[in-house]
């Protein structure tokens, strides 16, 4: 309670503080009338009363002073006082104040904008109500290197039914894409079945109409469907025209039953845009495992403990359906575990190299404080002797240091808001798995502030020890120039130069190992020949097409009005390309024992026109390829990837070899016995950098399809939009992708480690500079501390060049020693990295691709360019130091 | 600020209070009213009387009220608050311990 009234006190007195100085001196003019009066009384002259009175006062203003000291305002108003003069004193010296202030903006700018980046994607939690009771679980195989995988229908059935710590948990398909036809509407948008109290768990209602009910889950019933805000608009114009209008996907008919708000994402599981029900009994497969589950879980329950119930739960299934859940258990994770984990080192490892920029930027400014400290050692002598206490002192130099700061995370704050901005409205932010935005919040502005902060206090703070250290009385009778008063500082500033070397040195040996690796991945060999490649989606749906004979005949006609069309080299249907995966399919070899269940080898397929091979240029290494001789009613023949024979023939000659099929998407292709006639080079099938897949090739002709890919090799690029044309004349009802060159999915695939190597370029770019300006700051000032001791070395004799040697001598042993220092760090942090940075088959993928982490050539290019900018960076002071003339040298202290 | 020299250290603020317990008073009248009732044994200055009187205000021990004099000068009245009331009690009893301790020594036998 007093310590409120004293507070309130103080407060009035700041406020009105015109006020308090009125009354104050008020009281006292009434104090020294009324003592007037009393010497007059006494006898005293009127005159002579007065002084009287005011020599009892001790001086009308010092004690007004006291009476100000009691208020306790004192020293907020010192501090205002201080600042008003620390920007005086900066404005007296516009460079140093610039230059600090943008050193330091650039510095906050980077770091707040990959702290945000950062913050966005990898902490902020679902942009759900109780974001942290949401789990995922999956279903756990103990057999098998990758452990979590997606979760059958009747497995989840029990899992929803059974387990005692969600309080709702459902399931979603992953999404497929379909053909979706409204009136004249076409798309082909990603369509995802949904148990019911799909949104409810997630705690999301739809703008307009209902979600699913308890009836849609039931088996025949599956004929209502909910569309995203953005495909309703799409479609029919708003989202209240959507309702109850009918829509066929893939040919079947569904009415429109609700349409979801337009801010909804799930981008953590490839947000869909048409949601259907999902068909949930116990009767359905426990072996095709193909739905992410979600749940809520109780309030106070947690992973762990979510994790114990499952698991019991898992057991129990376990012992009832051994054939199919022997060896299944239970994994319970936080949504945000399943970010690719490429992108969550990338992002942590750039904010590292973002915190090195901001480090150097530091370190510079505190250099140049140290400089200036230096420079301006007298005056604070001389205040000192007029009698300013060392705290005042202190304070004010704090103060100065806190208009750097301020200023310059106020223009990084800027810098950060234009760049995060930026980021938002590039293509780059498909990167950037996350349905969260990336902005500025208000972690990212108390990231900035208390960086700047910690730099006010570093900057204000690091001088003051270093004038503790001097001596007042020498200082005040030196010039406050010659050699040996810098000697400390100067030992200081070196120190600070040569961390910032070695923070340069990791971020260009960083940036190095990137530059590599990008090198490599752009030249990896692709296993088959992308230019003049064409690729077009030509799927079938609706019930047309729901019997083999039709569909053969469709692909029949197609490559027939292909064949007519000119401009075409070769072409080829395939059930897939590389880059985009493929279906998987597990098989036996029937002349070797059966593997465990759950630990059956895969396979990807791909069905394809005999010509494929040729159009794509994929070498045939052994026996041969598809001809028009395999035909439905031969019998089923195979072609296997180099992988595939090394991985299950180890040197046998696999051709001629039988294969049983166990089990794949569509059963037609399940329990045949196949023969493998050929074997064929590895293609990427995912990516640049992979694991090596096996790959199961089998004819069309044997097996069609109904999504297919016509592959076409041109030269005519321009033939893609009359190949288009064709395609829809064909069948007008169903849809038809824009051909793509199979190059731009080349292209695709680097995109993202091109980012990534820009990214940290940028970085190691500034990292550089920063040291370079830093190194320039120290040698310049090295030479003016010591432009006496030039001048007689030259007046002595000295040559131009000995000068020249002593300053590069000096330069190079900061950047030596700067450059082992990152060398020994970088080669640590590297062996502790390691496994984080190249991709673990089945567990992450890696931002980094075959080069090694201790890379000699990259640690000799950062080292070199290291040594060749401060060599620069020592060039210009050390000519200039040459030109000292030593007459006046001598003669200008 | 000066500190009066025949005045033991902590003593002011419990003269003010009890003063100002007589009845409520400008700071002149306080400074008056000390020298009359010690006999001019206590000298005190308006140099420590008016900071010490801020701050006894601060610290909500003495309130304070303007009004006017006879020749429309503004004056400053302070009165004890009901905070103050306790604070004199406690101060007080404080003086009369310490001060009794001190003469027993000093006038020990």
């Amino acid at each position: 309670m007093r310590l409120l009234r004293s507070l309130h006190f103080r407060v009035q007195c700041l406020l009105w503080r015109g006020h308090a100085e009125r009354d104050l001196s008020d009281e006292l003019t009434d104090y020294l009338e009324r003592q007037t009066q009393r010497y007059i009384q006494d006898g005293l002259s009127p005159e002579n009363a007065h002084t009287a009175a005011l020599r009892d006062a001790g001086g009308p203003e010092q004690l007004k002073e006291a009476c100000r000291d009691v208020r306790g305002t004192a020293f907020i108003e010192d501090v205002a006082r201080d600042l008003r003069y620390g920007f005086r004193v900066l404005c007296k010296n516009p460079s140093f104040f610039v230059t600090a202030s943008l050193t330091l903006a650039l510095g906050i700018g980077t770091a707040t904008t990959l702290f945000s980046v950062a913050e966005s994607q990898l902490w902020r939690p679902l942009p759900f109500p109780e974001p942290n009771r949401l789990a995922v679980i999956w279903e756990r195989n103990l057999k098998q290197k990758w452990q979590a995988s997606s979760v059958a229908v009747a497995t989840f059935a029990d899992w929803r039914e059974r387990n005692h710590t969600f309080a709702s948990m459902a399931a979603m398909q992953w999404p497929k894409r379909s053909n979706f036809v409204s009136g004249e509407f076409r798309d082909r948008p990603r369509v995802a079945a949904v148990s019911t109290g799909f949104f409810e768990t997630l705690r999301v209602l739809p703008q307009v109409g209902r979600t699913f009910g308890l009836s849609d889950e039931q088996p025949g019933k599956q004929t209502k469907t909910i569309l995203s805000g953005k495909l309703a608009c799409q479609a029919f114009g708003s989202p209240e025209a959507a309702i109850d209008t009918a829509i066929k996907l893939d040919g079947e008919t569904y009415s429109v039953a609700g349409v979801l708000p337009d801010q909804f994402r799930l981008d953590l599981f490839q947000t869909p845009d048409v949601y259907v029900p999902l068909e949930v009994s116990y009767a359905k497969s426990r072996e095709l495992r193909d739905l992410f589950v979600i749940g809520r879980m109780r309030p106070g329950v947690t992973v762990k403990g979510a994790l114990s119930d499952m698991e019991v739960v898992a057991q129990e299934i376990a012992a009832e359906h051994p054939e199919t859940n022997a060896n299944f258990s239970a994994v319970v994770e936080n949504p945000l575990d399943n970010l690719p984990a490429s992108v969550r080192t990338f992002l942590l490892l750039s904010f590292a190299f973002s915190i090195f920029v901001l480090l150097i930027a530091c370190s510079n400014v505190a250099g140049l404080q140290l400089m200036r400290a230096v420079a301006r050692e007298r005056e604070f002598a001389v205040r000192e002797a007029l009698g300013a206490s060392r705290p005042a002192l202190f304070r004010q130099a704090l103060t100065e240091s806190a208009w750097i700061a301020m200023t310059g995370a106020g223009f990084g704050t800027l810098l950060a808001a234009w760049c995060t901005h930026l980021l938002r409205s590039s293509p780059l932010e498909s990167m950037l798995p996350r349905e969260t935005e990336v902005s500025l919040n208000i972690w990212s502005i108390v990231f900035a502030v208390a960086i700047s902060v910690g730099a006010a206090f570093l900057f204000g703070v690091a001088p003051d020890l270093l004038r503790s250290k001097l001596n007042l009385e020498a200082s005040l009778r030196d010039s406050g120039r010659s050699a040996s008063a810098g000697k400390g500082v100067r030992r200081r500033i070196e120190i600070l130069a040569g961390g910032e070397v070695t923070l340069a040195f990791i971020s260009l040996f960083g940036a190095g190992l990137f530059v590599i690796s990008n090198w490599d991945l752009q030249h990896v060999p692709l296993g088959f020949n992308p230019r003049n490649v064409l690729a077009m989606e030509v799927p079938l749906s609706g019930a047309t097409y729901s019997k083999q004979p039709e569909v053969r005949k469709f692909y029949e006609r197609v490559s027939q009005a292909i064949a007519t069309l000119p401009g075409i080299q070769e072409f080829a249907l395939s059930s897939g390309i590389p880059f985009l995966g493929g279906e998987e399919v597990t098989f036996l070899r029937p002349d070797r024992a059966h593997p465990p269940h759950g630990q059956e080898p895969w396979a990807l397929t791909r069905n394809v026109t005999p010509e494929y091979f040729q159009t794509l240029g994929i070498p045939i290494v052994r026996g041969r390829g598809f001809t028009a001789e395999d035909s439905e009613v031969r019998p089923t023949v195979a072609v296997i990837n180099e992988n595939f024979a090394s991985h299950h023939f180890h040197g046998e000659n696999p051709v001629g070899k039988q294969l049983a099929i166990l089990s794949k998407g569509d059963s037609e292709l399940a329990e045949r016995t196949i023969q493998i006639v050929g074997v064929v080079g590895n293609v990427r099938d995912v990516g640049l950098d992979e694991v090596p897949f096996d790959d199961l090739y089998i004819p069309f002709a044997q097996h069609p399809l109904r999504f297919m890919y016509v592959v076409v090799k041109t030269s005519a690029p321009s033939i893609g939009r009359s190949l288009r044309g064709r395609m829809r004349q064909l069948d007008p009802a169903q849809f038809v992708s824009d051909p793509k060159p199979l190059d731009s999915y080349v292209g695709d695939a680097i995109q993202e480690p091109r980012f990534n190597l820009l990214l940290i370029t940028l970085f190691a770019g500034f990292a550089l500079i920063l040291t370079a300006v830093a190194l320039y700051g120290t040698v310049a000032f090295a030479i003016a501390q010591e432009t006496r001791e030039i001048g007689i070395r030259i007046a002595l004799g000295a040559q131009r060049t000995g000068v020249l040697d002593l300053i590069f001598r000096r330069v190079l042993r900061l950047t030596v020693a700067g450059s082992i220092c990152g060398f020994g760090i970088a080669f640590v942090i590297g062996a502790m990295f390691r496994t984080a940075l190249y991709m673990v088959p089945y567990e992450h993928e890696g931002i980094l691709y075959r080069v090694s982490i201790h890379d000699p050539s990259s640690f000799a290019c950062s080292a070199l360019i290291v040594l060749l900018s401060a060599g620069l960076t020592g060039l210009i002071p050390g000519i200039r130091a040459t030109k000292i003339d030593p007459y006046s040298a001598l003669r200008c202290e | 600020m000066s500190k009066p020299a025949n005045l033991v250290q902590g003593t002011l603020d419990l003269l003010i209070l009890k003063m100002l317990d007589l009845q409520p008073m400008h700071g002149w009248a306080i400074l008056e009213r000390l020298k009359q009732v010690s006999k001019h044994t206590l000298q005190v200055g308006p140099g420590s009387l008016y900071p010490a009187l801020h701050k006894l205000e601060r610290e909500g021990w003495v309130q304070a009220e303007w009004s006017t004099s006879e020749d429309k000068r503004r004056v400053k009245f302070y009165s004890l608050s009901k905070e103050g009331r306790k604070r004199l009690r406690v101060e007080a009893a404080d003086w009369k311990r310490l001060s009794s301790a001190i003469t027993s020594i000093v006038f020990a036998k």
